[in-house]
């Protein structure tokens, strides 16, 4: 009965996790060098699992460039218009690396906080 | 043909609900949408119907371009307007955004009392002031001879005291609410779960606001205590038609 709440529970759940690292994961697509919105769609989608509305990264784009993390430029391509490339400013670079320090050190604790979670099948009575 | 009537069907309804951003940033950000659904067609062989689904509706699009812009401007405003449209859109977004929202509504609504009562007073010159009696102090429209033995403290020291105390909270309440918005800036928006207002969410704005309109002028009408020529001071907010419910209320207890 209770069943499909839990698993409505659980999705959401897990879609609010996949927002919060966003954020994170684009600046992560820029540490190699520039890209272009749709290039930092497919590497998210290639390089990890954030399948998203392609819609929402826009926006974030929008916003971490006023933030000053990261810089764009008009690009004129080979496809006969011009991309708006996105990189990381300085600012950003920095940002980034606390962001995976402290994404590092929580997934830690947390791991050996849930390690004993996976390893017995049965919940304890 | 249909494929291009699509897309700038598409297009025309993101810049009709980018309403508030500037010329230019509406133009920037259509030129880089438009040029993902060129890309995005072109690269992975996909119909444009796929493309622009994948997008998301355009109205969620904007919405979500929307509320990084006017938090972002709030930020750096100093317009009461500005900033309590942009913590009512707070608001919408959870318990915490509620209760900042609230605060702003009591810091703003308790200012503009204070600068009320500062021009009330050349009109009212023994009822307004800074009270002291036996067990209490008293700040604001007062009528002594109820309980007796208060004793004005300020005199006509009240007007500028009472300008400047006002004007100091009006100011404290837009840099609270500016450095909130700028350090919620960034988890606020990304934990508080989409764009949707919920009804639960919808009832955690509304509800505490309320209460906060209601508490704020229940303060002033309990210590005016002959009741029908308090109701300047008493609500001195437009929101009267909230405000109105406890002071009948002080009213009918005297």
């Amino acid at each position: 009965m209770a069943k499909p709440r839990q698993t409505e529970n659980g999705e959401r759940w897990e879609a609010q996790l996949r927002k919060g690292a966003l954020e994170m994961a684009i600046l992560a697509s820029l540490w190699k060098g520039r890209a272009y919105g749709l290039e930092i769609i497919r590497l998210l989608e290639s390089e990890s699992q954030l399948a998203l509305a392609e819609g929402t990264i826009y926006p974030i784009l929008s916003r971490l460039r006023s933030e000053g993390l990261l810089s764009s430029e008009w690009v004129e391509a080979e496809a006969g218009h011009p991309r708006k490339y996105y990189a990381l400013t300085p600012d950003g670079r920095q940002r980034l690396h606390e962001m995976a320090e402290a994404w590092l050190t929580f997934s830690h604790s947390l791991g050996r906080l849930i390690a004993p979670v996976l390893r017995k099948q049965e919940v304890p009575q | 043909m249909t494929n291009d009537q699509q897309v700038s069907h598409y297009l025309a309804a993101l810049r009709d609900s980018l309403g508030p951003l500037t010329l230019a940033e509406r133009e920037e950000i259509l030129r880089e949408i438009g040029a993902h659904i060129r890309d995005s067609a072109e690269e992975s062989g996909l119909s444009v119907e796929t493309v622009l689904a994948r997008l998301g509706p355009p109205e969620r699009l904007a919405a979500e371009y929307r509320d990084g812009f006017l938090i972002r401007q709030a930020s750096r405003s100093f317009s009461p307007v500005v900033l309590l449209r942009a913590t009512l859109r707070l608001a919408t977004k959870g318990f915490f955004g509620a209760l900042v929202c609230c605060c702003c509504c009591c810091g703003y609504f308790l200012g503009a009392a204070l600068i009320l009562t500062a021009f009330l007073k050349p009109f009212l010159p023994t009822h307004i002031g800074l009270f002291a009696g036996p067990t209490s102090y008293g700040l604001g429209v007062f009528f002594p001879g109820t309980e007796g033995g208060q004793r004005e403290l300020l005199g006509w020291w009240y007007i500028p005291v009472a300008l400047v105390a006002g004007s100091l909270l009006l100011l404290v309440t837009s840099w609270a609410i500016r450095f909130f918005l700028r350090t919620s800036l960034a988890w606020q928006l990304r934990l508080g779960g989409g764009i949707r207002t919920g009804r639960r969410e919808l009832a955690a704005v509304v509800l505490p606001v309320i209460v906060a309109l209601s508490l704020a002028p229940v303060e002033f009408a309990h210590r005016s205590t002959p009741c029908e020529r308090t109701s300047p001071a008493a609500s001195p907010t437009p929101r009267s038609r909230t405000a109105a419910v406890p002071h009948q209320s002080a009213a009918e207890s005297c």
